[in-house]
């Protein structure tokens, strides 16, 4: 199981940042998303995954005994997907605008001084 | 008390959403947004006044006890360093109020500053990890939306290079805090130390995890290999955001490597000391260099950050108290400088049209009180005594010399004179050199500097001047705080509490 997680895991960074070395805006923005979906996961492997346990104290117990599940990684995965599409977003728009002003996909045509 | 910490924190998230409320009514906007600076200001020097004389205030939000919950606190660093960033804020809200267009305040310019502050506040503030994430994706995106606001073609171009930058630092980030997650089982901070004092000797898959942490830390303070994205962004956007973002944003990243580094290796600092002082060398000289080469006030400035930079991570890599108090010294003198230097930089396009050296000429003839004052940030940075800035160079230097890194003091000596040779240049070509534009002499005369423009200078000029006067002040009070990190135990306990 293990080396099926990190193969996979291995994979999507793979693609992420092999899209992310490109030139090509489009080509990192979709970068971008695989790996920020990558690294949702590698938040949820984290987290230990296992199987038909627990992941909250029962109404009539203190703690926790034995083997339990653990909620937080779901937690923090919730919040990276809401900022990571919220910068999606932005990205998108400011290189709609980017490409509407310079008619191209290219980062390197894009000049930086006046 | 406890609860008090969260005001820096509120208030400008308050002030955000009224401000966006009043989206129509923009002409109150500066009003608003001042006063809630101003505010904020009274906070922070409050807090800092009582955190110098206690131990540090932490507060568990919802009541959740630490390791579980989100904690926030409070002390002598962080309260510093939201005085003196809150001093920044104030000062360019009153200084946009000339030098931005009513276009872009209409599209929500000063709401956005104060979204800025609520995430900077919130990254000084924060205990935990995960929440440090948080606050920096808010300054963020913050900061790309300012970047980026009724933007030129230019303006764009470093907008987009600074937002893919920055996104892929975040992703860096976020990954590394999967790494601890899974490594230690905690983000809260004080209960990641304490763990880490436990694992004793650290193994490379821990060392790993804390490693892409602090590259994402660096990438975010413009260290040496990470540094291409700032003097693309900072000199093409407007004045005001650039002189917001050159006092805070680099430093906030500064702020996190010098906290999570003490916090968590304080107690075995050898495998990280090396390659800090290393980069931060490097740092020094690529930035200072990168200055030489550059002709626009404002690129030379941003090349100028960087070689700062370099100053605080040789104090942080240098380590012990000292180490350590003069790099806390650095940030703070070096925020208020810069920020204004930037403020100048802005003025200087009032009066001349544009920032660049060519284009400016005889300000010192037209404006001698706004020259005199350039002086001050600018000898200032370059540690000419008896300015801040000399105190600052002159204790890291002493330190290197002391821990017999002969070689990291010979360097920063050569940068402090690269240093002032640039303000130099800047003096001599911007302000005594005869302008060659074929403008009359009276038209260029005629230009008076208003008010609003010359406050923000002239109360952040007195806070480098209050500094320099009374260095032991400032002095102590970094030591404290120094002491205050590297004491771990105090802190763990102050979080976690007898619970641990």
């Amino acid at each position: 199981m293990i080396l099926f997680k990190s193969l996979t895991l291995g994979m999507i960074y793979f693609t992420g940042f092999y899209l992310l070395l490109r030139r090509s805006l489009l080509r990192n923005l979709i970068g971008i998303l695989i790996l920020s979906n990558g690294i949702n996961l590698l938040i949820f492997f984290s987290g230990g995954n296992v199987k038909g346990v627990p992941a909250f104290i029962p109404e009539n117990m203190d703690s926790l005994t034995g083997k339990y599940a653990d909620p937080l990684p779901q937690a923090l995965i919730l919040t990276a997907i809401v900022i990571g599409f919220g910068f999606f977003a932005f990205f998108l728009m400011l290189s709609l605008k980017v490409y509407e002003k310079t008619s191209s996909d290219d980062m390197d045509s894009i000049e930086e001084r006046p | 008390m406890e609860s008090l910490i969260i005001l820096p924190l509120i208030l400008p998230m308050l002030t955000g959403i009224i401000l966006i409320f009043l989206w129509n009514y923009s002409g109150a906007h500066k009003r608003v947004a001042q006063l809630s600076s101003f505010a904020h200001l009274g906070i922070c020097i409050y807090l800092l006044i009582y955190s110098s004389g206690n131990s540090a205030l932490v507060l568990n939000m919802g009541g959740w006890p630490a390791p579980f919950g989100i904690t926030f606190v409070l002390d002598i660093f962080s309260s510093l360093m939201l005085t003196i960033s809150s001093i920044v804020a104030l000062c360019t809200n009153v200084f946009a109020d000339k030098m931005e267009e009513l276009k872009k305040v209409r599209l929500g310019f000063y709401p956005l500053i104060q979204f800025l502050m609520m995430g900077v506040s919130g990254a000084f503030l924060t205990g935990d990890l995960f929440n440090l994430y948080v606050w920096y994706e808010v300054m963020l995106i913050s900061s790309f939306i300012l970047l980026a606001l009724g933007g030129n073609t230019f303006q764009l171009g470093g907008a987009l290079k600074y937002t893919i930058i920055n996104l892929k630092s975040s992703l860096l980030f976020l990954s590394s805090l999967g790494l601890i997650y899974g490594k230690l089982g905690t983000l809260n901070m004080a209960d990641i130390a304490q763990r880490l004092m436990n694992t004793s000797p650290l193994t490379p898959e821990i060392q790993s995890a804390f490693v892409l942490l602090f590259i994402a830390f660096a990438l975010k303070a413009a260290v040496f290999p990470l540094f291409f994205w700032l003097p693309l962004s900072y000199p093409n956007t407007s004045y005001s955001v650039s002189a917001i973002f050159a006092g805070l944003l680099t430093k906030v990243g500064v702020y996190s490597l010098i906290r999570c580094t003490t916090l968590f290796f304080g107690h075995e600092f050898d495998w990280l000391q090396g390659p800090l002082i290393i980069i931060a060398c490097l740092t020094m000289i690529i930035g200072v260099f990168g200055a030489t080469s550059r002709s626009g006030m404002r690129e030379i400035l941003s090349f100028h950050i960087i070689s700062q930079i370099g100053y605080m991570i040789l104090g942080l890599g240098l380590f012990g108290v000292w180490g350590v108090a003069w790099s806390i010294f650095y940030m703070f003198h070096h925020i208020a400088v810069k920020t204004n230097l930037f403020f100048a930089a802005g003025i200087v396009k009032y009066l001349r049209g544009n920032d660049r050296l060519s284009s400016m000429g005889d300000i010192y003839r037209d404006h001698p009180i706004f020259s005199l004052l350039f002086l001050i940030p600018a000898l200032s940075l370059a540690g000419v005594p008896p300015l801040s800035g000399f105190f600052a160079k002159y204790g890291i230097l002493f330190k290197a010399f002391d821990s017999q890194y002969y070689w990291a003091a010979v360097i920063s000596i050569f940068v402090g004179l690269l240093t002032l040779y640039s303000m130099i240049k800047i003096w001599a070509e911007g302000f005594w050199k005869k302008s060659s534009k074929k403008m009359h002499h009276q038209d260029l005369k005629s230009i008076k500097i208003p008010l609003t423009l010359f406050v923000p200078m002239l109360i952040l000029a007195l806070v480098t001047v209050l500094i320099s006067i009374n260095p032991k002040w400032s002095y102590d009070i970094s030591e404290k705080a120094a002491n205050q990190l590297l004491n771990q135990e105090k802190y763990i306990q102050n979080v976690l509490g007898g619970n641990s």
